[in-house]
């Protein structure tokens, strides 16, 4: 055993993925090194100084999280993973695996943890980068030829400034196309990169609160989160959403300030929009679900409305005092949450 | 005058410029749209001056200038890279695989037309 045991620090020391093994309580048994390397943040005490997992990450999704993984015991290879987050920029992919012996649960949990790495999936992939560049500069000698040419011969035949301004014109309609392409090129792109994750509902307000509490131009209060939930959703597309959503109504009652709020109802999430002012009309919310997220400087592969199909949202107006619109998200996996 | 040139370009709106501003300055080019084109012209001709252009269909502009090189009858052409790719390395590509001189799209005509006759009166 005690050799098992030796072979067993070793490897944690060596191994390159951030490992922690803890007990259902979250008391922490054994750390890789890169498990330490991965939770360093300046906001938390290091991982070799801490006996509680829950010390560094946030204890009640901890502990929503190892009940999830209790309920899945009986399924072949059980494990729950979600994502976390570390801090305002750094989010982890959080893998749960019990450590069973005869299939029976043996109070100890295996935590593997991943950074993930925001700036790759935002970004267009170089080689088609590169190509579009190549061709967009060969359209434009075209054009740029043709013109200093025709500049620089100013007494050509009309024959000849005929046959220029052709090319001008085929390269500029080339170069419209082709702009055309990237453009449903990259938005093709970005839908296959933008993949859903499961994360806490406490990790989902925090995220948004930090990114829309940056906005200058907006200026929004949310009341603490009631309950716990899983949502399944694309950070990326949330963010954007809610901005653009915001920044409509804003534009659209003539006041900045809002309320919001998440509250856990059963099989669903609300997250509530309130606002001094006028109410908005379904018909505008329509409309608005029928156009492209413009939000933050960026704009999106998809319309609201896709956004909210992709997430199985729904929304209400007017659904109680004081609330002006509701916007209902389906709870992932409703049962795996601490009472 | 007495320079034979070869213009080695696929994109029509190039190659009529080329042409043209060639001809203005009395040569008479002679034209080939891909590789192998190309390939053809230079196994029956010792041109003076390749323009010539790296993407091209059959045969890249880099293989054709190493062929060329690699002939000890075409040693007196001199060939003009013309590239879309614009990078440190695709330059640095284009001069190991010997070529006289290189410009990256979109050029100045007066750019092209100077390196022409640089590398015509060497």
């Amino acid at each position: 055993m005690n050799q098992f045991e030796g072979a067993f620090g070793i490897l944690l020391d060596h191994i390159r993925i951030g490992v922690v093994v803890c007990r259902r309580d979250g008391q922490i048994l054994a750390t890789s090194k890169s498990a330490s390397l991965i939770l360093e943040d300046e906001a938390l005490p290091p991982l070799e100084s801490v006996s509680y997992l829950s010390e560094i990450l946030d204890p009640l999704i901890l502990e929503d999280a190892f009940y999830a993984l209790e309920d899945r015991l009986d399924a072949p290879n059980p494990r729950f993973h979600f994502v976390a987050r570390l801090s305002s920029s750094v989010f982890l992919q959080i893998d749960l695996l019990p450590v069973l012996e005869n299939g029976l649960h043996q109070d100890q949990i295996i935590v593997k943890l991943e950074e993930l790495v925001e700036d790759a999936d935002h970004s267009v992939p170089p080689a088609t980068f590169q190509s579009t560049i190549e061709q967009v500069r060969s359209h434009l000698s075209g054009i740029r030829a043709a013109i200093e040419t025709m500049m620089a011969y100013p007494e050509m035949d009309e024959l000849v400034v005929q046959q220029f301004r052709q090319i001008i014109y085929d390269q500029a309609l080339t170069l419209s196309k082709q702009v055309e392409e990237v453009q449903e090129e990259w938005i093709n792109e970005r839908k296959s990169q933008m993949t859903l994750e499961i994360m806490h509902i406490r990790d989902w307000e925090r995220f948004l609160q930090d990114q829309i509490g940056s906005q200058p131009d907006l200026k929004v209060r949310w009341a603490s989160v009631q309950g716990g939930a899983w949502l399944e959703g694309d950070r990326f597309s949330w963010l954007q959403s809610l901005l653009f959503l915001l920044k409509r109504i804003r534009n659209s009652i003539k006041n900045d300030s809002f309320n919001l709020m998440f509250e856990v109802c059963g099989e669903e999430v609300h997250l509530d929009v309130l606002w001094v002012g006028p109410a908005i009309r379904g018909e505008r919310l329509e409309k608005w679900e029928d156009q492209v997220i413009t939000a933050d400087e960026m704009v999106h592969p998809l319309t609201l409305g896709e956004v909210f199909r992709r997430h199985q949202v729904s929304w209400l107006l007017n659904p109680e005092k004081d609330v002006r619109l509701r916007l209902v998200f389906p709870v992932y996996a409703p049962r795996t949450f601490a009472d | 005058m007495n320079h034979q040139i070869l213009i080695v370009e696929d994109e029509p709106s190039i190659v009529i410029t080329l042409e043209f501003l060639l001809k203005q300055k009395g040569f008479t080019p002679q034209i080939a749209r891909d590789g192998i084109e190309a390939m053809t012209f230079l196994e029956n001709h010792q041109p003076d001056l390749v323009i010539l252009d790296v993407m091209l269909p059959g045969k890249n502009g880099y293989e054709i200038c190493q062929s060329i090189r690699h002939e000890t009858r075409l040693d007196r052409t001199k060939v003009l890279l013309l590239t879309a790719k614009g990078r440190v390395a695709d330059v640095e590509k284009g001069k190991a695989v010997g070529a006289d001189a290189y410009l990256t799209k979109p050029f100045a005509i007066q750019s092209l037309m100077d390196q022409v006759d640089q590398l015509l009166a060497n």
